[in-house]
């Protein structure tokens, strides 16, 4: 029972961890200072009802997931087209541009002869390896990955708060109000979205996780602001190395390396589950392949995302300008998941309570209000549009021609018996 | 024919671009911290993405070019060293 709360709650926790969800948190204080915790606290409570409004209210009779919930809503076309545009691009994008980040880290903190490239190859290799061993060894080390930066985190914010000297910063910063400061209140909404997921439906350990992250993720900002300036922590790539820095000097910097690199890691092994349990979903509906278990199909998910991502990292697209961005738009791809969802929720009217499909259809707005916003703020707003309609011009493509092959598949069987 | 010419062309190629790389001179760390401060020496950061990004260690007064334009190097006396860090 431990064990299996344990294992959820890793598996929700495995993006807000991360290397990145960390520099956005710390970009996010650095522009909104108090008023970012807010936001925090508030992206937190809207995530975690979208949750519950959509895994509590899906289609009935029949196992719950975000892909049926779309596909009823909105057809398979569209379900498969999102699923796979957005859960294509997360474990692809994503860990490539973390591996790197853990490389990155491990050279400069720990061994400087080390060759970044191939701390990165190795990190992968080990998560890969873990796939093919098993599903509950990926599991049970995804624990472990999420216990070692929980750990590492904790332990910072506590230094960071109890021995932050004085002055105390202010409680906003400067420049509050310039208009792309105010993405700040948006950007939490991202933050959470990992806990969004179809690998298991425990809905109750997903609270937890986003609760339990939100707690994290506050003292963390808390200490970052206590002792980093807002300016620096607004516009830095690397917020977390220089907290950590300043608050504990060289141990800081070779806790926080192991809170990057397990965070990095949890984040790869907890998307490669995520993404192999949404594709799983789809592949259930298009009926194929049936002949191969579960456990055959995850271990064949995991080759198709390594050898991805390997291919990407040794054509050097850690190394390109526009990474950062084409991730920014995967994440704003899944928070319109969200988005479709809480609309799909709310027309099919799973419950006959008025109040329910009203707060999905509010929810949904907010949603797609935020996606807006973080949207135009951007630098490269037109740059995340554009790889947004290609992902999704892919996934349509792709799409059609699965549920072609399905209906063939399925007008063959009918003949034959 | 045309797949063989092609092949051939792509290992020359490779090949020259090697012999080419290999005139270019390269520093390690403590020979360029004997430069740096150096009136004649300017460092050029030429790392893109996240090889920048997530690096914690940027040279001081490097001169950072995000968009491998090196036209910057024309705003400099002729007698200047460049040194391109990179990934």
């Amino acid at each position: 029972m431990i064990y299996t709360h344990l294992t959820a709650v890793s598996l929700s926790l495995c993006w807000m961890f991360s290397p990145d969800a960390l520099v956005f948190l710390a970009n996010g204080v650095g522009k909104g200072g108090v008023l970012f915790l807010a936001a925090l606290a508030a992206g937190a409570l809207i995530i975690a009802i979208v949750l519950r409004l959509n895994h509590s209210f899906g289609p009935s009779g029949r196992k719950r997931n975000s892909f049926l919930l779309l596909h009823d809503a909105f057809g398979p076309l569209f379900a498969l087209t999102i699923t796979l545009a957005c859960r294509l691009g997360l474990v692809i994008l994503l860990p490539t541009g973390m591996l790197v980040t853990a490389g990155f880290t491990f050279n400069e903190t720990v061994l400087q002869w080390f060759p970044n490239f191939g701390f990165s190859s190795l990190l992968l290799t080990v998560i890969f390896l873990l796939h093919m061993i098993g599903e509950k060894t990926a599991l049970t080390v995804q624990a472990v990955f999420v216990t070692l930066t929980t750990g590492g985190l904790l332990l910072l914010s506590t230094a960071g708060i109890i021995f932050a000297a004085p002055p105390l910063p202010a409680l906003l910063p400067d420049n509050i109000m310039a208009a792309d400061s105010l993405s700040f209140v948006f950007l939490p909404l991202l933050l959470f979205l990992g806990a969004d997921h179809d690998y298991e439906k425990n809905v109750s350990s997903r609270f937890f996780a986003i609760s339990f992250g939100l707690t994290v993720l506050a003292l963390w900002a808390v200490a970052s602001y206590l002792n980093v300036a807002a300016g620096t922590l607004a516009n830095s790539t690397i917020p977390y190395a220089i907290a950590a820095r300043e608050i504990l000097g060289q141990p800081g910097r070779i806790i926080m390396a192991v809170v990057i690199i397990s965070g990095a890691c949890a984040l790869v092994n907890g998307l490669f589950l995520q993404s192999s349990a949404s594709l799983q979903a789809a592949m259930n509906y298009l009926q194929f392949p049936r002949h191969l278990e579960r456990h055959h199909n995850l271990r064949i998910l995991a080759t198709v995302f390594t050898i991805s991502i390997g291919a990407a990292m040794a054509t050097g697209l850690a190394g390109s300008e526009h990474l950062a961005d084409y991730i920014y738009a995967t994440l704003l791809l899944w928070l319109c998941t969200g988005s479709a969802a809480c609309y799909g929720a709310a027309t099919k009217q799973y419950t006959e309570k008025k109040v329910y499909r009203s707060f999905s259809f509010l929810l949904s707005g907010l949603l797609t209000v935020a996606v807006a916003c973080l949207l135009v703020t951007h630098e490269q707003t037109t740059d995340l549009i554009i790889y947004a309609l290609s992902t999704c011009g892919f996934g349509a493509a792709t799409a059609v021609y699965l549920l072609r092959a399905a209906a063939r598949k399925n007008l063959l069987h009918k003949h034959s018996d | 024919m045309v797949r063989l010419l092609s092949l051939l062309l792509a290992i020359t190629l490779f090949i020259g671009t090697q012999a080419f790389a290999g005139s270019v001179a390269t520093l390690d760390k403590d020979e360029l911290k004997n430069l740096l401060g150096s009136e004649n020496v300017v460092v050029l950061d030429v790392r893109l993405g996240r090889d920048w990004s997530s690096s914690e260690f940027k040279i001081k007064n490097a001169v950072r070019i995000d968009d491998g334009d090196l036209s910057v190097a024309e705003e400099y006396p002729k007698e200047t060293t460049f040194v391109l860090y990179c990934a």
